[in-house]
């Protein structure tokens, strides 16, 4: 162990530091308390599938059961840093996906990591995760994302009846489907997606 | 999902496999039997190739504390050579036995030394006179599929900033993101982002920093859509980013994208200091662009030092684009409404109710409500820390009213201090993070003391920041102090320890709208005592304090308030623990751009179970002039109760 003294006293700073520091915004401890409480529109608990990970020790919280999806994730994205994983993955049997499927997944860990922004670029009709969330889709020809845009805001209520990230998912390209202007438009809106 | 992760590992102990089989080969039959091969190790010997700086920079070779050069990848699997991450010339000897290697020998085609290290062979092609003759020709199916899949047109390095409310995560956060190419639908959400991931395997904080900062956690590169970190800092942690983008020769992208394949799928051991995240993305940049000296400049490492060092390199860095934080999209919008608009946006919120909100709205034409609604909105997703698809809980009810009230609105023109609209590269110098001075700071000053007549002081301190000096590129009201010490020498030739900070931090953040956190404060080190009766100075405190309390700003004025405790071990009047109150209030003026004045009063306790040993009050002023970026002249003033002092002192960032 590489300079274990230092590592006790900082692992005692650390903790009294956050104790101190963490929950410091005033009124979030009771955010959390209830969240555990909390249930959706529909009477479910979501939870994006992908652990929140980065640097410094205080990001070193990733449950071991969010580290698996955060890379499933990306290795089902296809792009997997992780060789062994795209050594695998690419042309074995269990790890084929059809360019459908890999649609879908894309689709799917995109609402569920911005679901909350999307539906506030929703209601105002703009904002680059609409453009981004159009782009997913494939909406993207000549005056296309304007129509998206606009058939975004006017369905919102419709699409957003739910806030579990794959019902809106579905409802969305379900509005899509039915568009006058943008059925079989979206290159990547397909059948039973 | 698991099935495919299942067949990963598989695939992992595959690999490890190869490494065997490789090395075995090197050190049996490979070497006489191929020309080609046998042709450049020669060659590769006789120029030295494995002392050349570019090798071991590609190897993650690096100088250890205790003087011993060995590669920072614990993985077997980055080397072909047992030994390799001690010894260079080792590994490079094996690597170019492996490049040719008859791939048919090997049970996956993928698993051959070319597919698994490409940027050592892009490299070795470059360095060896007439590059690698008779090399032969392999077909890596799985490094092909990436390159297609990541197409990448430049790189950025990202500062995420610090942030107060985790002493942990404190000095920031870097990672790279790949941009595609800019076009009319480029969306910059939807790049890569490559960052440096620890996978700790307990909860417990204190066995979590503990292992953290021993190493013991595994690190590994992750990569994901780019959307997924700025939900992460943006959203749920509330910390602007900013956005490096780096002018790269497509020589360079294609050795840094060649770099992260070989580094991928291997293990990188996390220490906290020295081995972190910004640690891994400059050793990579260092790798990836030998043209240029991305050297660290401390043992340790901090990612304002790594974003310096990047600009610092003439025409390396481009733009530098701004992504603010959820709470800094609220409060620019906040502060772009008038005073009524505002007060309406405190009423709604405070009040959370349905029905007043749409009273209180219909006082507005169409684009002044809707301003309201997306600044209340704002403000919810801000408090609420609404971040991938979380739910809001305080303010479910209102949230959903309005957003259903905002999409039956006509679509009105972008909001100038709308989040898309406030993210630009137009952002003054002062706030960019690399405009921050460099992390360490050496001082030397003189004073006198009414007790003890002249003296002279020497500081250093590795990191970061103090209250006193100036707020360039670091957030205001944010104090990190990291391993301070101050000697003193008196004009008798006594010497002592005046002062030592093993870890302070302080904020002390504006109180603005509803943004109403609490200012805190934590404090470890000790300290020289200045009613000191032995004639050697040899009395001293080591201490603990933390505190909480208030904090407000109006125009360049600040001031807060703390109120905690301490407890520690002091010499005088008798060695003896204690504990006590410990108070601290203060002011803080920004007299100009360069000029700060600090005041500050403590008003302190000791006592040993209920007997009260002393007390040890001060007041302290300083005047903080900021010469030039990396250097600052600062006057101290302090009053005691066994007497004043005074100190001018020159420090010098570095």
């Amino acid at each position: 162990m590489k300079r274990p003294g230092l590592a006790l006293l900082f692992s005692i700073i650390f903790t009294a530091g956050s104790a101190l520091g963490t929950h410091a915004m005033a009124g979030e401890k009771k955010n959390k308390k209830a969240s555990k409480n909390s249930t959706a529109s529909e009477n479910e608990t979501y939870q994006p599938p992908y652990g929140m990970a980065g640097c410094g020790l205080g990001s070193l919280v990733v449950t071991s059961d969010s580290v698996l999806p955060q890379l499933g994730a990306t290795i089902l994205n296809g792009f997997s840093l992780n060789q062994s994983s795209a050594l695998s993955c690419t042309g074995s049997s269990n790890c084929d996906l059809s360019k459908n499927d890999l649609t879908a997944v894309e689709q799917k860990v995109f609402m569920d990591v911005n679901l909350g922004s999307l539906e506030r670029d929703m209601v105002s009709g703009e904002g680059s995760y609409l453009r981004a969330w159009a782009q997913v889709l494939g909406c993207e020809a000549d005056g296309d994302y304007d129509a998206f845009a606009e058939l975004s805001q006017k369905e919102y209520s419709r699409i957003f009846s739910t806030r579990n990230p794959d019902q809106v998912r579905v409802r969305y390209l379900d509005a899509l489907r039915h568009s006058e202007r943008l059925s079989g438009r979206c290159i990547r809106v397909f059948e039973g997606a | 999902m698991h099935s495919c992760i299942r067949g990963c590992l598989v695939a992992l102990i595959l690999a490890y496999d190869l490494t065997l089989h490789v090395s075995s080969a090197v050190g049996a039959s490979v070497g006489p039997s191929d020309r080609g091969a046998n042709a450049a190790i020669a060659m590769a010997k006789t120029l030295r190739l494995a002392d050349d700086s570019r090798w071991q920079k590609l190897l993650f070779v690096r100088e250890h504390v205790l003087g011993s050069r060995r590669s920072l990848i614990s993985s077997p699997r980055f080397f072909l050579a047992a030994g390799g991450n001690e010894n260079p010339e080792r590994e490079l000897t094996a690597d170019l036995a492996g490049f040719y290697l008859d791939q048919s020998t090997l049970s996956q085609g993928d698993l051959h030394p070319q597919c698994l290290y490409p940027a050592r062979l892009q490299w070795l092609r470059e360095a060896l006179p007439g590059g690698l003759r008779n090399l032969p020709n392999v077909t890596c199916p799985a490094l092909h599929e990436w390159r297609s899949k990541v197409t990448v047109h430049h790189a950025a390095i990202v500062f995420s900033s610090y942030y107060a409310n985790n002493p942990a995560s404190m000095f920031g956060h870097s990672f790279l993101v790949l941009r595609r190419k800019a076009g009319p639908n480029y969306n910059a959400l939807l790049d890569e982002a490559v960052s440096y991931v620890a996978f700790p395997d307990t909860e417990n904080p204190v066995l979590y920093s503990l292992r953290g900062m021993t190493g013991r956690f595994p690190g590994r590169l992750l990569m994901q859509p780019y959307y997924m970190k700025v939900q992460e800092y943006n959203n749920a942690d509330s910390r602007d980013l900013w956005e490096y983008d780096l002018a790269l020769t497509g020589v360079q992208l294609q050795r840094l994208m060649n770099i992260l394949w070989e580094l991928g799928p291997n293990e990188i051991p996390y220490y906290y200091f020295d081995q972190n995240c910004s640690a891994v993305m400059q050793l990579i940049l260092a790798a990836a662009l030998p043209e240029y000296d991305l050297g660290f400049s401390h043992p340790w490492v901090i990612p304002s030092d790594t974003l310096r060092s990047l600009t610092r390199q003439r025409g390396l860095v481009g733009d530098v684009l701004y992504r603010p934080s959820s709470l800094s999209v609220f409060l620019q919008r906040y502060r772009a409404l008038n005073s009524f608009e505002q007060g309406r946006v405190d009423q709604i919120l405070a009040d959370n109710d349905v029905r007043e909100a749409r009273a209180a709205l219909q006082l507005f034409d169409a684009p002044a409500r809707a301003e309201i609604i997306d600044t209340v909105l704002d403000g919810i997703d801000f408090k609420e820390r609404i971040a991938g698809a979380s739910e809001p809980i305080e303010f479910a009810d209102l949230r959903r009213t309005l957003l259903k009230e905002r999409s039956a609105m006509p679509k009105l023109s972008a909001s100038p201090t709308g989040r898309d609209a406030l993210a630009s590269n137009q952002h003054s110098l002062v706030e960019r993070p690399d405009s921050s001075p460099p992390s360490a700071r050496l001082s030397a000053g003189g004073g006198y003391s009414s007790e003890h007549g002249a003296y002279g002081d020497v500081e250093w301190r590795p990191a970061l920041h103090d209250l006193a000096s100036s707020d360039f590129g670091f957030p205001s009201g944010l104090a990190i102090e990291f391993f301070g010490l101050t000697a003193r020498a008196y004009h008798d030739q006594r010497f002592l320890l005046e002062k030592f900070i093993l870890f302070a931090v302080r904020s002390v953040p504006s109180i603005e709208a509803i943004v109403r956190p609490w200012a805190w404060g934590l404090e470890i080190g000790g300290a020289a005592l200045e009613d000191c009766t032995k004639s050697d100075f040899s009395c001293h405190q080591s201490f603990v304090r933390g505190g909480r309390g208030v904090s407000g700003r109006i125009g360049n004025v600040a001031a807060y308030a703390l109120f905690g405790a301490q407890t520690g071990y002091t010499t005088e009047p008798q060695p003896r623990w204690f504990l006590g109150p410990y108070l601290t209030t203060g002011v803080v003026v920004q007299v100009a751009q360069t000029v700060k004045f600090t005041i500050e009063g403590v008003r302190s306790r000791e006592f040993e179970l209920t007997k009260e040993l002393t007390e040890r009050d001060a007041l302290t002023g300083t005047l903080a002039w900021s010469i030039s970026g990396d250097s600052e002249l600062k006057l101290t003033a302090r009053w005691r109760k066994h007497g004043a002092e005074g100190t001018l002192a020159f420090g010098r960032y570095y």
